[in-house]
């Protein structure tokens, strides 16, 4: 919406909205971690398309996906933020190589993508050539709070709630602890996420207010993770039940969208303007 | 709710900020609690400035006294800002002499402001309702603390006195009590960490300012994340009205947070943060007392629980 050419506004927007398109991310690399602009998948222009080559990892969806948003080198010579570029790549191209990296998350949940002489039309690409970092960093605060996962935490522990309630648990004043601690650290999670999206709504332009709100909802999903193994006991080892499944999703939290440590240092800098060494 | 302040509760907030820097802050604090009194030239500027009855007049609201309540917790105002400002009117629906104590008959008889109170209200859950108790001096003694507040001990005899509330009504003050005790630790949060990030700031060890390691950054960082999640949980119970799990799911929320503020601040400050000269143990030890009312944060997350979920007590 921000960067987009009018054709691809027109070619993305309407199935976005409809949700009836699968896109996955394609950031990190394996020497690109936290240290995002460390990327090194080069973009090399070649007429009317660019010719890419490299490695992302950790990337969610790769194998449903139609799309990626593919943050890509456009400069060889060029050093971190500068040079790089994004492009909007359909993950049928020729060239596009997915492998699944077993994990103790699930099945199907991490990816490495390959990609040799992938030729991606230059119209895919979105922003300017060489500085979509810009973009990157735009779309990074959206993303941030752009995953509810809040509300996944909130829904679970009301879940998790229904079944005490079944084994007539929900009268012990611990277990009702527990879960009033869970609650009101999701409410916090919630109310600090419609604020970044409230303030967005209000033109205001990101911040590290988002950030905050990254923070928070991961407290939020490592609490209930927490506390559904707690309260279930070696009953919630069983793969596939409910306290399990969500343990499973909870125990990313610190790690997807940009580890804990990177959200800590930008609320530092920029939310209390923290001095660097 | 929205989360961006309208132009006219900007408004409001800069006018109880103006005020407030002319008739609080920490180093008045600290004189008052040296002498145990209690600011009774504050509260008058606050009344006739008409920021007691914010949340009864036309054009506000509870969020609004809300916004003042942070405010003057902010400043570390000796007064029961909370009280006046947010739990007699949402309970009486008036204002009443101040200062005004809270007390629960089935909890410790130690408030916040007892000796000074004009007003004492009353949970009274054998009854099922809640009392205004008129009180005379002497009705109260003053208890030595060195938590913050003039705290004072309430004879028990005078919690089953005074005009009594419609049925029900001790639910309406448990409910404002904790938005108001929330609102106040957010405050009281807020500006107990923006003095340690001060000091921080200026403090040098090891040829570099001690808020430029990242040790300290991180736990800073997270404190703001509680203290953000704390302020605008408070706010919304207000703006909401109160209802029992909104408000218990704020004071949980805000009661542990204030835990964490204070082992952070502390730590972090160093020998300096305990001294009567710095100006962290004007909030900090404020803390404490706010987080140890009504049952704490184990009473908080128990409401918020049966409020929710259902489940006796």
């Amino acid at each position: 919406m921000a960067f987009g050419s009018e054709e691809q506004k027109r070619e993305h927007l309407p199935r976005i909205s409809q949700g009836d398109v699968l896109w996955c991310q394609g950031f990190s690399e394996p020497q690109a971690g936290s240290d995002l602009v460390a990327l090194r998948t080069l973009a090399t222009r070649d007429g009317d398309a660019y010719v890419v080559n490299g490695t992302k990892i950790w990337t969610s969806y790769a194998n449903y996906a139609e799309f990626c948003f593919l943050v890509v080198r456009t400069d060889p010579e060029s050093k971190r933020h500068r040079g790089i570029s994004v492009l909007l790549m359909p993950m049928s191209l020729p060239g596009v190589e997915i492998r699944e990296i077993p994990s103790v998350v699930g099945e199907r949940y991490f990816h490495e993508v390959f990609l040799s002489d992938v030729r991606v039309p230059a119209s895919c690409r979105l922003g300017p050539e060489n500085d979509g970092w810009s973009v990157v960093t735009y779309a990074l605060q959206f993303e941030r709070v752009g995953a509810a996962r809040y509300a996944r935490a909130a829904l679970t522990l009301d879940g998790l709630a229904v079944r005490l309630a079944k084994e007539g648990r929900l009268e012990d004043p611990t277990v009702q602890e527990k879960l009033g601690r869970a609650r009101a650290i999701c409410e916090a999670a919630r109310l600090l996420s419609y604020r970044v999206i409230d303030l967005r709504a209000h033109g205001q332009p990101p911040s590290a207010d988002s950030n905050v709100a990254r923070v928070a909802g991961t407290f939020a999903d490592r609490v209930v993770g927490e506390l559904g193994l707690d309260l279930f006991g070696p009953d919630a080892l069983e793969y596939g039940g409910f306290a399990e499944s969500n343990f499973r999703l909870a125990m990313t939290a610190g790690v997807a969208v940009g580890a804990t440590e990177v959200q800590l240092n930008l609320i530092a800098q920029r939310f209390l303007g923290l001095p660097q060494e | 709710m929205d989360f961006e302040l309208s132009d006219d509760q900007r408004a409001i907030v800069e006018a109880v900020d103006t005020l407030l820097a002319q008739h609080a802050g920490p180093k008045r604090a600290i004189e008052l609690f040296a002498s145990g009194e209690y600011d009774a030239p504050l509260e008058a500027a606050l009344g006739n400035a008409g920021f007691l009855g914010v949340a009864l007049a036309d054009e506000t609201g509870p969020l609004e006294a809300a916004l003042c309540v942070e405010a003057v917790a902010r400043a570390a105002g000796a007064v029961a800002i909370g009280a006046s400002a947010l739990v007699a009117p949402g309970v009486a629906g008036r204002t009443l002499p101040g200062p005004i104590a809270l007390a629960s008959a089935d909890r410790s008889p130690i408030v916040r402001f007892g000796a000074h109170a004009r007003t004492l209200l009353v949970v009274d859950s054998q009854a099922g309702l809640a009392r205004i108790v008129t009180l005379s001096p002497g009705d109260a003694e003053p208890v030595r603390s060195n938590f913050g507040y003039p705290m004072g001990r309430v004879a028990r005899a005078l919690e089953k006195s005074g005009e009594r509330l419609a049925p029900g009504s001790h639910e309406r003050l448990l409910a404002w009590w904790r938005v108001a005790l929330a609102t106040e630790a957010a405050g009281t949060m807020r500006a107990a960490l923006g003095v340690t990030i001060d000091y921080l700031k200026q403090r040098r060890q090891f040829g570099r300012a001690i808020a430029s390691f990242q040790a300290v950054q991180h736990r800073l960082a997270e404190c703001s994340v509680m203290v953000e999640g704390a302020r605008w949980l408070a706010f919304e119970a207000a703006w909401r009205g109160a209802p029992a799990e909104v408000a218990a799911t704020a004071a949980a929320y805000a009661a542990a947070a204030a835990a964490r503020v204070f082992l952070e601040t502390h730590q972090l400050s160093g020998a300096i943060g305990y001294t009567r000269e710095h100006d962290l143990h004007v909030f900090s030890m404020r803390l404490e007392a706010l987080r140890l009312e009504l049952g704490g944060v184990g009473g908080h997350r128990r409401a918020l629980a049966r409020a929710r979920w259902g489940g006796g007590a």
